[in-house]
C-alpha cells in the first residue's frame, strides 16, 4: 500500500507540475494571438492614416499612422521575443521583414507627397508594393495565428483530460494518503510496544539474574555468619579472619546484584510511592544499627546521628530512601580514615526532607564533581582507594530525582565532603 | 519457644534458616513454596511464619492470598524473609497482613532472632 500511495503521489505531483506548464503555455499561446491582431490592426491604422494624408493632404490625417508606428514597434519586440519554435521564428523573421518594407512605402509616399506634390505620392501608391506587402503581412498574421490557435486548443484538451485525472487522483490519493498515515501510525505504536515489551523483558531477566545471584550468596553469608558467630564452636583467629575476607568478597557479589538490578529500576524511572507514610527517621535507625556496630568494629569510625525526635513521616518508596541513605554512608566510611567521624543529618520542613552524610574523607576536586553522579564513573582517587561499581551515587541521584529532589555535593579535596540530598515531603 | 514455619524455596536457605531459628530454641517446620505452606497449615499453625516471596509453584504474594490469614488465623504473624527489591509486591504483602519486610542479604543470624523474640508471644 505504501509503494501504491507513493506512486500516485508522485503521479499526482507530476500532473499537478504539468498542469502548471501547461497554463503557462496557454498563456503564451494568448498573449502571443492577441499581439499579433494588434500588429495587423496597428498596420492597418497606419496605412489608413497614410491614405487619409495622401487623399486630403492633410496632416491630421496622419495622426493614426503616427499613433500607430511605436505601437507596431512594440508588437514586433513582443512577437521576436516569444517563446515559440523554430518554425514560427522563421515565419516572424517574414513578418519583420515585411513590416519593414510595409512601413517604408508608407514613409517613401508621405515624404514624396511633402516633397513633390500628391500625384508622384499616387503614382508610388500605385505601383501595388505597398498592398502587396500588406497582403503578404495579412496571410502571414493569419496564418501564425491560425496555426497557434489550433495549438492552443490541443493544449486546452490536454489541460482539461490532466485535470479530469487530477479529479479522480486527488481523493485517491487522499484516501490512500490517510491510509498511509494510519498504518504508520500503527507501526510506530506496535514498535513502542515491542520496544516497551522488550524493556519489561529486559527488567524481568535481571530481576531474576540478581534474584538467582543473590539466592546462594545469601546462604553462603547466613553460613558464614554462623561459623563467624562460633556457633560450631570457637575458631582460630586467622580461621575468623579468613572467613571474614570471604564474607566481605561475597557481600560484595550481593551488592553488585542487587545495583544491577536497582539500576535497572532507575533507568525505567518506576517508582513505588507508598500508600502510607513512612516514618524516614525510623527506616534511617534501622539502617544505621547495622553501619553504627559495622564501622566501629571494622574501621573504628563514628558515626554521629542527629535527627528531631519527632518521626518524620512521607510517602516515599522506601527501597529507594533505602539506597539513598546506605550508598551515601557506605561511601563517607570508604572515603574515610580510620577513626574518623561521619556526620549524618536527617531534618524535615513542611514540604521537604533532607538528610546530609558529612565526612572528613579525601574529598573531591572541584573539576570531578560533574562526574560523580555518571553511571559507572570512578575517579581515580577513589578508584585507588576503595573497590566499588560506580554505581552507589547514581543510583542516589535517580531515587533522589524520582521523589521530586535532588542531591548536592560540597567538597574541598583533601578535607572532606558532605552529600545532601533533599526530596519533596509527600503526606 | 515459638513455633516457625519458614517458607523458602532454596534449599540452602531453607537450610541454613532453619539451623538459625533451631538455634535459637523455636520448634521450627518448612515447606518449599506457598502450595506446600498451605497444606502444612492446618496441621501446624505456626506463630510466626517467615515467607520467602519469589517462589514457583505459588509465590508467596499467592500463599497470603488464598491462605486467607486475617480471617482463619489471625494470630499469625508473618513477616516476609526475601531479598526482593520489588516495593509494589512487597507493600502488596504488607497490606494482605505481613508485618514487616526484612532482606535476607542484610539479616544477620542474631538480627533474625531478635526479631522472631520481638514477635513472639514466647519472648517473656
Amino acid at each position: 500500500m505504501t509503494a501504491i500511495a507513493l506512486f500516485l503521489g508522485l503521479g499526482l505531483a507530476y500532473f499537478s507540475s504539468n498542469l502548471s506548464s501547461l497554463f503557462q503555455k496557454q498563456e503564451n499561446y494568448r498573449s502571443y494571438l492577441s499581439t499579433a491582431n494588434d500588429l495587423k490592426t496597428d498596420l492597418l491604422n497606419a496605412e489608413t492614416g497614410q491614405r487619409g494624408y495622401i487623399i486630403t493632404q492633410n496632416d491630421y490625417y496622419l495622426k493614426p499612422y503616427n499613433h500607430a508606428l511605436p505601437l507596431i514597434q512594440s508588437d514586433l519586440k513582443i512577437l521576436d521575443d516569444s517563446p515559440l519554435s523554430d518554425s514560427y521564428r522563421q515565419q516572424m523573421k517574414q513578418i519583420d521583414s515585411d513590416s519593414a518594407s510595409k512601413l517604408s512605402e508608407l514613409k517613401a509616399t508621405i515624404d514624396t507627397l511633402r516633397s513633390q506634390g500628391q500625384s508622384a505620392a499616387i503614382a508610388i501608391v500605385s505601383t501595388n508594393v505597398g498592398i502587396n506587402d500588406m497582403d503578404s503581412l495579412r496571410a502571414l498574421i493569419m496564418g501564425i495565428t491560425d496555426a497557434q490557435n489550433t495549438q492552443l486548443q490541443s493544449e486546452i484538451k490536454t489541460a482539461e483530460l490532466q485535470t479530469d485525472i487530477l479529479k479522480f487522483l486527488a481523493p485517491v490519493v487522499g484516501i490512500l494518503d490517510i491510509g498511509l498515515i494510519v498504518t504508520i501510525l500503527y507501526l510506530t505504536r506496535k514498535a513502542i510496544r515491542r520496544e516497551q515489551q522488550l524493556e519489561n523483558l529486559k527488567e524481568q531477566f535481571v530481576a531474576l539474574a540478581s534474584h538467582q545471584l543473590r539466592t546462594p550468596a545469601t546462604a553462603v553469608k547466613q553460613y558464614l555468619s554462623l561459623l563467624i558467630s562460633g556457633a560450631f564452636g570457637k575458631m582460630k583467629k586467622e580461621q575468623t579472619d579468613i572467613l571474614k575476607k570471604i564474607n566481605d568478597s561475597n557481600d560484595r557479589g550481593i551488592k553488585i546484584a542487587n545495583n544491577l538490578l536497582n539500576v535497572t529500576i532507575a533507568d525505567s524511572g518506576k517508582v513505588t510511592i507508598s500508600e502510607n507514610p513512612v516514618d524516614l527517621s525510623q527506616l534511617l535507625k534501622h539502617v544505621l544499627t547495622h553501619y553504627i556496630d559495622a564501622l566501629k568494629e571494622s574501621r573504628s569510625q563514628n558515626v554521629i546521628l542527629k535527627m528531631p525526635k519527632n518521626a518524620i513521616f512521607s510517602r516515599v518508596d522506601p527501597f529507594q530512601i533505602r539506597l539513598i541513605y546506605e550508598n551515601l554512608i557506605e561511601n563517607a566510611s570508604k572515603y574515610s580514615a580510620d577513626h574518623k567521624r561521619i556526620y549524618v543529618t536527617l531534618q524535615a520542613s513542611p514540604t521537604w526532607i533532607t538528610f546530609s552524610v558529612k565526612d572528613s574523607g579525601i574529598g573531591i576536586s572541584k573539576k570531578d564533581i560533574p562526574l560523580l553522579f555518571k553511571k559507572f564513573s570512578r575517579l581515580d582517587q577513589a578508584a585507588r582507594r576503595a573497590e566499588g561499581s560506580g554505581l552507589g551515587l547514581y543510583l542516589v541521584k535517580q531515587a533522589a530525582e524520582l521523589h521530586g529532589g535532588e542531591v548536592n555535593v560540597l567538597s574541598i579535596a583533601g578535607k572532606g565532603s558532605t552529600f545532601t540530598v533533599r526530596i519533596k515531603r509527600l503526606k | 519457644m515459638a513455633k516457625i514455619l519458614i517458607v523458602e524455596d532454596d534449599k540452602a536457605l531453607r537450610d541454613v534458616f532453619e539451623l538459625i531459628v533451631k538455634s535459637g530454641g523455636h520448634n521450627v517446620r518448612v515447606a518449599q513454596d506457598g502450595a506446600d505452606a498451605l497444606k502444612r497449615l492446618p496441621k501446624f499453625i505456626p506463630d510466626i511464619i517467615l515467607l520467602d516471596m519469589l517462589m514457583p509453584v505459588k509465590s508467596g504474594l499467592e500463599f497470603l492470598q488464598e491462605a486467607n490469614l486475617k480471617k482463619a488465623y489471625p494470630a499469625i504473624v508473618v513477616i516476609i524473609l526475601s531479598n526482593l527489591s520489588d516495593s509494589q509486591t512487597i507493600q502488596e504483602a504488607l497490606k494482605l497482613g505481613a508485618v514487616k519486610h526484612l532482606i535476607k542479604s542484610d539479616i544477620m543470624p542474631d538480627d533474625l532472632l531478635r526479631e522472631l523474640k520481638i514477635h513472639s508471644k514466647w519472648n517473656d
